[in-house]
């Protein structure tokens, strides 16, 4: 098949499309339905089905396109739509996780043991690429001994990744974000520094409150939702932990501290 | 919160690297071999059509069930890929039936579906499929390899 840049860049642009129907959409869905918890998360997992077949059809499509493709051009294209098409199934297993997560009983049902250490390693892994291209220096600290909690594993997952992920986001480049496992008696702390763009005081009390954005984060990154840190902080509150902020004020970088009980 | 898409390694050699390893599972073969496929969403049948061209193997496709337990009593496939929400009755169902039928109940079934929670995962693997995978998070040629590999373990 014989494919121009021109119907390359479309595609891209579809793809665009698709990711902000889909913020506009999941963003609806989230408000509509938060009066009732149980016919919201169905209504999730439905909306996560509807959108994950669009999202196959692209994803077949570029693969496709992209066999036998001996254009490097081309083939840089296809791969930067592939990860973008990946990043939206992600976000659609992130919310199905969720999902399934609602309640304290099915988080209990879900519990298991696993490193702490060894899941922050692949988390740190997964977006290193991305840390990379932006050159912002990314370290972690983590203690030789295994660390190991019981704990919903896709959850605490999830908390770390999007501790990770904010921090990448308001960390401009050259700029270094760092993270520190740390384990006191009774707990782990999972600690995400940057030297990024800061939170004024007056806004670190709402951080974590749904779709809140600082009038800075919306001016560095445009499409953000503003409903992960809500999320994470829901997530470890179900684990019986916390999710809380520092910051010395604009243009002082942040810190978020994740703080699980360790029996 | 950030969504940023994450990047991939694109420096030539890999991308070289990854032609290679395109053409290599694309040449994948199923000569000889028989599959019914049960897939209600034309655009992405007509995607495997293509790639299972490729396999050499007798592709049979169905976009609902009742046809679909008909060919696969009649044809006995090497393999059956299963599609979940399918219009009339469901993929579970058809998986039902094909193990029920002691005709049929020895063909591999894999189940592919944009459903992936672990209820649905358990409840296809409880009813006898050989193998669960979610559609938007494999690329066709993944799916060839892993019909291989369930028709490699049932010959043993």
């Amino acid at each position: 098949m014989n494919f121009s840049l021109e119907t390359i860049s479309n595609n891209a642009s579809f793809v665009i499309a698709l990711v902000a129907l889909l913020a506009v959409v999941g963003v609806a869905v989230f408000y509509k339905l938060r009066s009732n918890d149980l016919r919201r998360y169905e209504f999730i997992s439905i909306i996560v089905h509807k959108f994950r077949n669009p999202l196959t059809q692209i994803k077949w499509s570029i693969n496709e396109l992209r066999s036998g493709e001996t254009n490097q051009e081309k083939i840089q294209i296809f791969n930067e739509l592939e990860n973008s098409s990946d990043k939206l199934v992600e976000m659609t297993s992130a919310l199905m996780g969720l999902s399934s997560m609602s309640g304290s009983s099915g988080l209990t049902k879900r519990f298991e043991e696993f490193s702490l250490g060894g899941l922050i390693k692949e988390v740190t892994q997964s977006l290193n690429s991305l840390f990379s291209k932006k050159q912002i220096d990314l370290s972690i600290s983590i203690p030789n001994e295994d660390i190991t909690i019981k704990a919903n594993k896709e959850g605490i997952k999830f908390i770390i990744q999007t501790m990770l992920e904010n921090a990448l986001a308001y960390t401009l480049p050259g700029g270094r974000v760092e993270l520190t496992l740390e384990h006191p008696v009774g707990k782990v702390v999972v600690l995400v520094s940057d030297n990024g763009i800061g939170i004024e005081t007056k806004d670190l009390r709402n951080i974590f409150t749904r779709s809140f954005r600082t009038k800075a984060a919306k001016e560095i990154d445009t499409n953000g939702f503003g409903i992960g840190l809500y999320l994470a902080r829901s997530v470890a509150r179900h684990h019986e932990g916390d999710m809380t902020v520092s910051s010395e004020g604009s243009g002082k970088g942040a810190t978020f501290k994740l703080v699980l009980p360790k029996p | 919160m950030a969504q940023d898409p994450k990047s991939k390694e694109t420096a030539s050699s890999l991308q070289s690297l990854e032609g290679e390893i395109n053409q290599a599972s694309s040449a994948i073969s199923l000569d000889g071999k028989k599959i019914v496929w049960v897939e209600d969403d034309n655009f992405l049948a007509n995607i495997i059509t293509r790639k299972f061209s490729a396999t050499k193997c007798k592709l049979l496709h169905f976009s609902e069930g009742t046809e679909a337990l008909k060919a696969i009593s009649t044809e006995l496939p090497d393999a059956v890929v299963l599609d979940i929400l399918l219009p009339g009755m469901d993929g579970f169902e058809i998986l039902s039936k094909i193990k029920e039928d002691p005709k049929t109940k020895n063909i591999p079934v894999i189940m592919l579906s944009n459903l992936g929670q672990p209820s649905d995962i358990k409840k296809g693997k409880s009813l006898g499929a050989d193998h669960f995978m979610v559609k938007a998070t494999v690329a066709p040629d993944e799916i060839v390899g892993q019909i291989k590999d369930v028709l490699d373990k049932n010959k043993k």
